[in-house]
């Protein structure tokens, strides 16, 4: 406030009839302040200041007052050194929160998830995708897969019914296929050598958008976990971070079916911090029946809404991706309010079995309450293709190449140890000083001691020091220290100013 | 208000145990609707038990059956209200057949089981198709043999080999390639692993055991898997989860059907080598199997009569992986034993090979010229059980002849999860000085504990037999 005013105060005329002007106490607060807390550099260098800093009381409740405070309590948890302490420290309160989940369910969800995560997606994949070679073991890998193909749709004799529905059948053959495709290219790819696959986990995070807070909750299907984080797609001040297109979607997200629930808040990327994997590098995603071609091909015809199903595809590589990767940001200690040096990615494919969906995902900021920040998070995303066309009389018709071979790219992606620090900048916490006894004698600190501990000084005489200690009562002892002092010199022995002293 | 107040009760206790309630006293009763100047006093059994329509003689102070408080006083009640009295409201309305005013009455709550609308389960009987007058006795996953591993080896018509005790071991050439296998980090991955299952899976403060238990496997899955590289006939395998089997045979006069879902399997394109020559096979014939009399070896299993006696192994004619490696099980049911496992383990090992037999061979009973070999491997809870089974024969009606062979090691424990607890709320209480006393036993030790990285090694040496043996690498 008082910054804002100190800013407008060319503008401001007291008195003047306008539609709107500042309550003169206000006014006259917020000068005095904004006069105070804006010294000039030259004038700081001469002199050092008699006084400590006029800052707001801890004990107050007035605007400024808890701003400052709330000021306090980031700094203090920007500066702790560990992670999990500052996510722990960040999360003590229950907020209300716009509950989210990866896969949105109306129309034209996408562009709030595109805004809620700040994402501008460009629909191509990187290049360093792109560039990587696939060794000579291609076509072993293809007929492997082709012979995955005709197991799950042909050959395997399941009694139970379930087998057969198309969203079962998506995530069986998922889950096998990462298992054969990993096993294939682990040969040639120490990462995934030593990688982590996980099945089902839970991936939760919480974040402050500009008005309101929101909590994602997703599962993804499979999860491969790495020892050295993959490299950058795009730097952090390329067109695409800086001036991407993001839609702008500023009505309630309640129109979309996104409700408010008060809850633990959770950063959670699917594993503990203690965990020896800490990097992400590829989420499996399949798609349930719910959201199938075929009904939506329905939806084509009725309400020519075909484009849908790929927006719906690409919201969800949006939310999921999104909140994977930031929740790996704060494992490496950045928080909402200390945001990223460097750009953190990681990688999805999305199917349901037949059609598969690639994204690439690089986060480049995790402030998105601040509203004057020009960084974007960027998808780089690719349109579902099918990985074959049918199963007739025993064999795979129309395979489709270029999928398994960007399938094979996004695990191949090799990954890099970082280069610079792992986390960001380490931030000293030195708030303005309030008493303390512990303190030297400074100028400013003499000012304090006068007030609060006159048995510290040295200029009153030993009458009016023992008179004064008998009126000083100590709030955290509960009673007067001085009680039972005749002269000052029992002051060393007396053990309530000892205690008092931290001595004991 | 005739309610009962369970922490206080009320009534007369009779010397039988039972206890008689009082009726309450009757509390002011109310004055509802007024119409004009007059106070219309509506009766309601609320305020006085003796107004409830059926039974006016109950007084208060009288004591009742409080067993009995349901059929008596919450029975269907019809008001009937004196149309002098009340205008017709919301709800009521004059009812010709009551000739009177009417209201909705309580109803119980619909009961679908009780509705004449449910059609009536019957159990199928002999009109269905596949009924069979002699039952079939079936094995399945969460069958509990009682004699344990001499049960198992009596349905199967086996001979444990190499057996020690209570215990066994595998076939020498196994665990010689397990020694011989090395993965690099292979400790420092699998206690990653273990510790990643129930640890940082979650952030609950314990991961069930069938989630880590799952999690552990998979990941000694995924290790196993990297020896690819240097290995690359491993990529004529395929793990199947979910796999279903199915196998029928005679033992004595019964017949007997292994049939359900088993975890997890590993298929191979090329059939695993038999554990056992020629020589030892034919050393089975003069073995006896152990009796256990007077138990018969049906016992526990389930009878059927109506069952189908066709075989397969949970895939079609012509898939490319026919062949069944090792079968992995894991144990989510939390009433089997160690003993449970292995006989499980060992039955549908059994049926698998019976089954690829009688796909090669027909249905004829026979000796078999060459043997069939599958292998196990049971987990549960960081316990491993090692099985290597080798079918020889598919005549299993009489007990002499040629047996078929097995090979047990169990209770190979590869690792001790701890969590840590406030135990004090599990303890179970001991007396003491006439007194019942949880004691507070705090774990000592938590985390991880009890690593054996030889059990990791016997399970590289089943994984990678088929491929290579120690004398090559």
């Amino acid at each position: 406030m008082a910054a804002l005013i100190q800013n407008m105060r060319s503008c401001l005329v007291v008195g003047k009839s306008c539609s709107f002007t500042w309550h003169p106490k206000m006014l006259a607060r917020s000068c005095m302040t904004s006069v105070q807390t804006i010294p000039s550099v030259d004038v700081e260098q001469e002199k050092k200041p008699l006084y400590p800093p006029v800052v707001p009381s801890l004990t107050s409740n007035s605007e400024v007052a808890k701003k400052y405070k709330r000021q306090l309590i980031r700094q203090k948890i920007a500066s702790l050194s560990s992670p999990k302490d500052k996510i722990t420290a960040l999360l003590q309160q229950n907020r209300k929160a716009y509950m989210l989940y990866a896969l949105g369910r109306r129309y034209n969800v996408h562009a709030y998830q595109q805004w809620v995560t700040k994402t501008t997606v460009v629909k191509q994949l990187p290049e360093s995708i792109t560039d990587v070679t696939l060794d000579d073991r291609f076509e072993q890998v293809k007929s492997q897969v082709m012979d995955l193909i005709l197991q799950e749709r042909l050959y395997m004799k399941r009694n139970d019914k379930k087998w057969r529905e198309p969203y079962r059948f998506g995530v069986v053959f998922t889950k096998e296929l990462a298992r054969l495709l990993t096993t294939a290219v682990s040969g040639g790819a120490p990462h995934l050598a030593t990688a982590n696959i996980i099945h089902d986990p839970k991936v939760e995070y919480c974040w402050p958008h500009t008005e309101y807070w929101c909590q994602l909750l997703d599962q993804p299907d499979i999860q491969i976990l790495t020892q050295h984080p993959l490299p950058q797609y795009c730097p952090m001040d390329s067109d695409a971070s800086i001036d991407g297109e993001i839609p702008v979607y500023e009505w309630s997200p309640s129109h979309l079916a996104i409700f408010e629930r008060t809850r633990k808040r959770t950063i959670f990327p699917g594993f503990k911090i203690e965990s020896p994997t800490q990097c992400g590098h590829t989420q499996f995603r399949v798609f349930s029946k719910d959201i199938s071609r075929e009904k939506f091909q329905q939806d084509l015809h009725r309400d020519k809404t075909g484009d849908q199903l790929e927006l719906r595809i690409m919201g969800a590589a949006v939310m999921g991706l999104f909140g994977w990767t930031a929740a790996q940001a704060f494992y490496r200690g950045f928080t909402w309010y200390q945001d990223l040096q460097y750009p953190i990615t990681s990688q999805a494919i999305l199917t349901d079995g037949r059609y598969f969906t690639f994204g690439c995902y690089q986060l480049n900021t995790l402030s998105l309450q601040q509203e004057d920040n020009p960084l974007r998070n960027v998808l780089f995303y690719q349109d579902s293709q099918p990985l074959y066309d049918d199963v007739q009389d025993g064999q795979v018709v129309g395979f489709n190449d270029n999928v398994l071979r960007t399938l094979l790219q996004v695990l191949g992606n090799r990954t890099e140890p970082l280069q610079v620090e792992w986390g960001p900048e380490p931030v000293p916490f030195n708030p303005p000083t309030r008493f303390n006894y512990h303190l030297e004698d400074t100028q400013e600190n003499i000012f304090f001691k006068q007030m609060y501990a006159p048995h510290l000084r040295k200029d009153l005489s030993e009458k009016r020091v023992v008179r004064k200690l008998k009126n000083f009562k100590d709030h955290r002892l509960g009673k007067n220290i001085g009680s039972n002092v005749k002269d000052i010199y029992q002051l060393d022995s007396n053990p309530s100013v000892k205690k008092f002293k931290g001595e004991d | 208000m005739l309610t009962m107040n369970a922490s206080r009760p009320s009534g007369l206790l009779l010397k039988s145990g039972l206890r008689l309630a009082v009726c309450p006293r009757p509390v002011s009763t109310s004055a509802r609707v007024c119409k004009g100047e007059e106070k219309v006093v509506r009766k309601d059994i609320r305020d006085n038990p003796s107004n409830h329509p059926y039974r006016p003689d109950w007084q208060s102070g009288q004591y009742y059956d409080p067993r009995k408080f349901k059929s008596e006083f919450l029975k269907p009640k019809r008001v009937k209200y004196d149309y002098e009295d009340i205008e017709c409201r919301f709800g009521t309305w004059f009812d010709p057949e009551n000739i009177g005013w009417s209201t909705w009455q309580f109803k119980k709550p619909f009961d679908w089981n009780n509705s004449p609308l449910r059609d009536k389960w019957e159990e199928p009987g002999r009109e269905d198709k596949n009924w069979h007058d002699k039952p079939v006795y079936i094995f399945h996953p969460f069958t509990k043999v009682l004699e344990g591993e001499k049960h198992g080896l009596l349905l199967t018509k086996s001979k444990w080999m190499q057996k020690e005790g209570d215990n066994g071991t595998l076939p020498q050439h196994i665990t010689d390639l397990g020694d011989s296998v090395a993965i690099p980090d292979q400790d420092q991955r699998v206690r990653e692993a273990i510790l990643y299952a129930h640890e940082h899976d979650t952030q609950d403060a314990m991961v069930s055991r069938n989630q880590s238990g799952q999690h552990v496997l998979s990941q000694l899955l995924h290790m196993c898997s990297t020896l690819t590289g240097q290995n690359p006939e491993l990529l004529d395998r395929r793990v199947v989860d979910g796999m279903d089997v199915k196998a029928s045979w005679h033992r004595g006069d019964d017949q007997i059907q292994t049939k359900g879902k088993i975890g997890t399997m590993m298929l191979s394109k090329s059939p695993l080598p038999p554990f056992a020559g020629p020589e030892d096979i034919a050393g089975t014939v003069g073995d006896e199997l152990e009796s256990i009399f007077p138990i018969a070896p049906i016992i526990d299993l389930r009878p059927a009569n109506i069952y189908t006696t066709e075989d397969h192994t949970g895939f079609l004619d012509g898939y490319s992986f026919p062949h069944a490696h090792t079968l992995f099980l894991l144990n989510i049911d939390r009433a089997a034993r160690r003993r449970h496992m292995n006989v499980k383990m060992m039955m549908f090992a059994h049926a698998n090979c019976l089954a690829r037999a009688r796909n090669l061979y027909g249905d004829a009973e026979m000796d078999l010229p060459e043997p069939i070999t599958a292998q196990g491997v049971a987990l549960e809870d960081g316990v491993f059980h090692f099985l290597a089974y080798q079918l020889n024969t598919t005549k299993l009606r009489e007990d002499g002849g040629v047996k078929n062979m097995v090979w047990l090691d169990c209770g190979n424990r590869l690792y001790n999860y701890m969590y840590l607890m406030d135990h004090a709320a599990n303890v179970w209480p001991l007396k003491k000085r006439k007194r019942w006393v949880k004691t507070n036993k705090k774990r000592l030790e938590t985390g991880l504990l009890e690593y054996n990285p030889d059990v990791f090694k016997k399970f590289v040496g089943m994984y990678m037999n088929g491929v290579a043996t120690a004398q090559q690498l």
